[in-house]
């Protein structure tokens, strides 16, 4: 009996491992294929991908400094030396466009590991354990589903005090909800496996069974999620940004510098349109690749 | 839809039941959701009446401020208090514009109430539009072209789309007022507080126009955003019932394509795009405080942002309770009206 956890045969580790994954490598393949074949999800790659590259190579690709003021240069039009223009503090807009992907980046990872620590741990406990805690964790979630999304993080927010840690933490706050309930959903589906009993029966433990068995089961699902809804989490810390309730000043997050340029509109556009179609493009870059995951995903469209 | 008459017997047995079982819950959730509103006003913020007043307020009015928010009493109590307020419809003073917080409510309500149906229409129309289309041309270019379009709309925030329009609409070309939901001196005698009943009651007709020419623009950048889930979930479920038995037998009867999807299959796609308008409804509350925000619309949002900016805790506390509590009756009526149309649903 004791078999059954280590290998039953001569063959060694990494072997068995490769014999036993080949299934999974070969649908990985095929996801590969089915992904060079959907060109909404190339193209969104590509945008993320680019994205990335500027938030990694961002010192070196801004001209100027990100926050330093230039009175001399105040609210320049856009030409070769300040291609996206300047704002009411000289700043060069491209450069702190460029610098605030950095912060864009910063900001969706947080909010993901913080988001679906909380909701995998809350939807795990309840989908294992089931009745009354169940019960009770799934009206937390509820309540916290009440809310309209960004209402909420901006009462967090406010709360917190607007800094750029308590944004992604309000953010978080709000987000987790949808994890904890896929990971709940999935878990009580690999709970009830005839697997789960055998192992049991071997004598792992309950918290052995959830985190070795259960939670990698549950998990695929949450990190699909993850990708069609990091183009909402950049829409809400803009939105924060934007009604002055995000990062402070200088930070050069995007939606803060579109509030920056709001009363310059009319005459002087650059500021606002520039970091405002940055965050429109990576967005669009996130929901490409979101849509065309979605597509990939679908088992009636798989094979 | 056969097993309905098979079912009718006890069906509205059924549908009361779940109803009650839902209003149970919904109590319960409104109850947490109180709690944590009192969380994020009361104990979460260190120094909630130095926010309000600034850091240099002499001690005594700091205190006064203090008995007057009944802050210096210990936290359950307060938190009691807090409760039987909420029960009794108190909602406190507001600090900012020292009104009740109740009339407040009621005097901003009506505006959102009026961009979110305006927002909403627009979603649902061009939603189902885009869906059957995308859903007839399946895999051709007008089918790829519409979801990018769709796409765009998610992907855009929604004050940066809003700010656009205004540059475009309103400052270039003049088209359309950039801010407010009427001109100066055309607006209708205040009976619900909803501008077009008003103007159609007191049959001012200026007044109507002037209305309309004002909600063009918000209810736009607010709908559009909306456009993508309604017009994804309507394109699935028409490509679904076209594939259906029923549908080939009213082609093969000789009816033309145009009268099976419009006539036959369009009525039964829809009820999936139902549940689509529900969850998007807390959407559609999001984006109005945006949209709101940038349009100068006297609506809720607005007063959250106004409220949250310089801590207003009875405004917080009544608008972001009340805002909850309207997104879960939207989400309750939706999900029973769901099981209304769809009596295959289990209860």
């Amino acid at each position: 009996m004791t078999m059954a956890t280590r290998s039953p045969n001569k063959e060694t580790g990494l072997k068995l491992f490769l014999k036993q994954s080949r299934p999974r490598i070969e649908d990985l393949k095929h996801t590969l294929y089915l992904w060079k074949k959907t060109p909404l999800a190339m193209i969104g790659s590509i945008m993320i991908l680019l994205f990335l590259l500027v938030a990694v190579f961002a010192p070196l690709l801004a001209p100027y400094s990100a926050t330093a003021q230039d009175m001399n240069n105040r609210l320049q039009a856009p030409s070769r030396q300040h291609p996206f223009g300047t704002d009411q503090f000289g700043r060069d807009i491209l450069s702190r466009v460029i610098h605030g992907a950095r912060i864009e980046v910063w900001i969706i990872s947080l909010v993901s590991v913080i988001s679906i620590a909380i909701g995998v741990l809350i939807g795990l406990t309840a989908g294992y354990w089931g009745r009354f805690i169940d019960e009770a964790l799934m009206r937390l979630t509820d309540m916290f589903m009440a809310f309209p999304r960004l209402v909420l993080a901006m009462a967090f927010t406010a709360a917190l005090g607007p800094t750029l840690t308590n944004t992604i933490i309000a953010i978080a706050l709000v987000d987790w909800t949808i994890y904890a309930r896929l990971s709940r959903a999935d878990t009580i589906k690999v709970k009830s496996q005839p697997y789960i009993e055998a192992i049991r029966t071997l004598g792992a433990n309950n918290s052995r069974i959830m985190l070795r068995h259960v939670l990698p089961m549950a998990v695929s699902p949450v990190i699909v999620q993850l990708t069609l809804r990091m183009g909402t989490i950049i829409l809400t810390a803009a939105g924060l940004g934007f009604l002055g309730l995000g990062a402070p000043p200088p930070t050069p997050e995007w939606g803060a510098i579109v509030s920056d340029g709001r009363s310059y509109l009319y005459q002087q556009w650059w500021i606002s349109t520039f970091p405002g179609l940055a965050i429109a493009v990576v967005v669009l870059g996130f929901n490409f690749l979101g849509d065309g995951i979605r597509d990939i995903l679908d088992p009636k469209i798989r094979r | 839809m056969a097993p309905r008459s098979l079912l009718l017997k006890d069906f509205p047995l059924k549908l009361a039941a779940y109803i009650i079982r839902r209003l149970i819950l919904m109590l319960i959730v409104m109850i947490g959701v109180a709690t944590i509103v009192f969380f994020i006003t009361r104990v979460i913020p260190a120094d909630p009446v130095g926010a309000i007043l600034g850091g240099n307020a002499p001690l005594e009015t700091v205190d006064r401020m203090k008995r007057q928010l009944g802050l210096d009493k210990p936290l359950y109590l307060q938190f009691a208090e807090y409760l039987s307020g909420i029960l009794r419809g108190n909602l406190g003073v507001s600090i900012v514009t020292s009104h009740k917080v109740t009339d407040d409510i009621l005097e901003f309500f009506p505006a959102t109430v009026e961009l979110a149906c305006a927002a909403m229409l627009f979603t649902i129309i061009f939603g189902i539009l885009l869906g059957t289309i995308s859903a007839v041309k399946r895999n051709k270019p007008v089918d790829h072209v519409l979801r990018v379009f769709s796409i765009l709309g998610v992907s855009m925030p929604v004050f940066w789309l809003g700010l656009l329009l205004l540059l475009f609409l309103y400052s270039y070309l003049g088209w359309f007022p950039g801010s407010g939901r009427n001109s100066l001196f055309i607006f209708p005698d205040r009976i619900t507080g909803l501008v077009f009943i008003d103007s159609l009651i007191t049959r001012n007709w200026p007044a109507l126009w002037d209305s309309f020419k004002h909600i063009v623009m918000p209810a736009f950048v607010l709908g559009y955003a909306g456009t993508a889930s309604v017009a994804r979930i309507m394109r699935a479920s028409m490509l679904d019932v076209l594939k259906q038995d029923y549908i080939r037998t009213a082609r093969s009867k000789g009816l033309g394509r145009k009268v099976v999807i419009y006539r036959h299959a369009l009525k039964n796609a829809l009820i999936p795009v139902v549940t689509v308008i529900g969850i998007s409804f807390g959407d559609l509350l999001s984006g109005a405080v945006l949209t709101e925000t940038i349009f100068s619309w006297p609506g809720l949002g607005r007063y959250i942002v106004n409220a949250l900016l310089v801590m207003d805790y009875p405004a917080i506390t009544g608008a972001t309770l009340f805002v909850a509590f309207i997104y879960s009756l939207a989400n309750l009526i939706v999900d029973i009206s769901y099981a209304v149309l769809d009596p295959r649903m289990r209860f």
